[in-house]
């Protein structure tokens, strides 16, 4: 068999493969040794030694702490915030709502800025006459599915920190006391179905129903909304049916979601046994 | 710590070398055919083109509908796993937010990569939404608070090789791009014991930077700065430089000599 040459297109593939196993290893196994990466891309030391050489060189590995130590390299970080600084939901979310052919609502965005819900982008489509939410229309956190979505999916701490801002800061009248629990409340019911729903809070006259869109290191980053399903279908959305309007936005969301770089398969279990309580 | 210009005497193998080039290119100009690819990287169109392919199939580059390319989603993991690997400076977090609560600025944990320095940890404060750096952004040697004093403490070679680039092409009138300009800045900065950035990347924006150590061998590696609205930082610049100064050495990055002393 014929020895592959260095231009040999074989050659290249098979450089950038083994290049690709090392980062991987080290994805996996955090900071480590020649010895542990060999062992898990299956290459004898020598040359595994070889490509972290040149690897390092690139800065797509680093010397790690410690000798001997391997680690990801700044260049990983470096170029990670150049995508990241590309990505925009607002543009992602346009992109996937024009491909909802087939619905009849208004599609729309929310992103949550200090306590409010703010609407930043609304596709309609369909015969649908409906032209709301517009742009720049906002609900305060504790009101509509798209705040519900925006609160339910925040992380303990800063849910807390946002449920006191939002206690200390509104004219809640006799609500103040009972606002937290009741938060708590709805964010359960909303991160074990998966959506939110309201009526007459974020449209007038019609029922919304909202997703959550995360971004690549699981955050949430915004609500995807649809809003044109009739008031009459409040009792199957509460229940859990299985609307096609309501698995269009998830889908939709997960959608946008990718377009972030969120991965669904590392966290499938999770959202599906959420799902499943 | 510190990836030079040069980390290592040797160029990698050939396909690795075009590759990291390919991915460079990339990372600046999302969407870019492979003509362009091989024109702006100086790479036969050729060899382009199979390494672009060969960095579609290993996954670290996907192939856009209208025959461009672009870089994949994969690096924001490998990103987040770089910098959660930065094990130098365990708790780094928790004291930019305890240093952000007590100026109310944002806080940013830089390191330098080449001739630039990359953020690899901020908390957020008021004016956040008005700072360009965030985790994974870059700032080159010649602008901000933290880019320009990892320059002043840099090694002298390393200094000259940076200059010999310059004129740099600025952010504003207030940038400083020449050779001179920013000799005298070094100067300035290593006097004083830490650099302020007065609107020369964004109007309306001030920063003020101290620089980090390695402990191994002394040498700058980064930089703690904090940033915020011109007229809440500048007339708190002393009291800022100090605060950053007790933070460095609390994560453990003073200078060597400095930490003793105390």
């Amino acid at each position: 068999m014929r020895r592959g040459t260095r231009s040999d297109p074989g050659h290249s593939v098979g450089t950038l493969t083994k290049a690709k196993a090392v980062l991987d290893a080290l994805k996996q196994l955090g900071p480590s040794r020649i010895s542990e990466i060999s062992a898990y891309v299956h290459e004898p030391a020598s040359s595994t030694y070889r490509l972290l050489s040149n690897l390092v060189t690139l800065g797509w590995v680093d010397h790690g702490l410690h000798r001997g130590e391997y680690r990801l390299g700044i260049a990983c970080v470096r170029i990670g915030g150049r995508i990241e600084a590309r990505l925009d939901v607002q543009s992602i979310a346009r992109h996937v709502f024009k491909r909802q052919e087939g619905s009849n609502g208004s599609w729309s965005l929310f992103v949550r800025y200090n306590v409010r819900s703010v609407c930043v982008q609304m596709t309609f489509l369909g015969q649908s006459r409906l032209r709301s939410p517009q742009i720049g229309y906002s609900l305060p956190i504790s009101l509509g599915a798209p705040s519900d979505v925006l609160l339910a999916f925040l992380d303990q701490s800063r849910f807390e920190r946002l449920i006191e801002h939002y206690r200390y800061n509104a004219d809640m009248g006799g609500l103040l006391s009972t606002f937290r629990e009741r938060s708590v409340q709805m964010a359960e019911k909303v991160t074990k179905r998966g959506y939110a729903y309201d009526v007459d809070q974020t449209v007038p006259g019609a029922l919304t129903i909202a997703a959550p869109i995360f971004d690549h290191s699981g955050h949430i980053r915004a609500a995807a909304c649809y809003s044109g399903l009739s008031r009459t279908n409040k009792a199957l959305v509460e229940s859990g049916a299985d609307l096609c309007e309501v698995n269009r936005l998830r889908q939709a969301a997960r959608q946008i979601s990718q377009g972030l770089g969120y991965s669904f398969d590392a966290r499938e279990g999770r959202l599906d046994s959420e799902s499943e309580q | 710590m510190r990836v030079s210009s040069k980390a290592s005497d040797q160029e990698p193998t050939g396909a690795l070398f075009k590759a990291g080039k390919i991915i460079d290119i990339l990372a600046d100009n999302n969407g870019i055919g492979p003509a362009e690819v091989a024109v702006v990287s100086g790479i036969p169109r050729s060899s382009a083109y199979r390494i672009l392919d060969g960095l579609v199939q290993v996954g670290l580059v996907k192939a856009n509908q209208d025959d461009t390319y672009s870089l994949s989603l994969s690096w924001l993991d490998l990103s987040d796993v770089a910098r959660s690997s930065l094990t130098e400076w365990p708790k780094a977090y928790d004291l930019l937010a305890e240093l952000t609560t007590l100026t109310g600025q944002t806080s940013f944990l830089t390191v330098i990569s080449g001739f630039e320095t990359v953020c690899v940890e901020c908390a957020q404060g008021q004016s956040f939404d008005a700072l360009i750096l965030r985790p994974g952004g870059t700032l080159p040697f010649f602008a901000g608070a933290a880019g320009r004093v990892c320059l002043a403490y840099s090694d002298e070679q390393i200094q000259e090789d940076y200059l010999q680039q310059a004129p740099f092409e600025g952010y504003n009138e207030n940038s400083l791009v020449t050779s001179d300009a920013l000799c005298a800045d070094i100067k300035q900065i290593q006097k004083r014991g830490f650099a302020i950035s007065n609107e020369d990347i964004t109007i309306g924006v001030a920063s003020i930077g101290v620089p980090i150590f390695s402990q191994s061998n002394g040498r700058v590696v980064g930089a703690l700065s904090t940033g915020g609205f011109v007229d809440a930082m500048m007339p708190r610049c002393e009291e800022l430089a100090g605060q950053l100064k007790v933070y460095v050495n609390r994560l453990g990055a003073g200078r060597p000599l400095d930490s003793l002393s105390e």
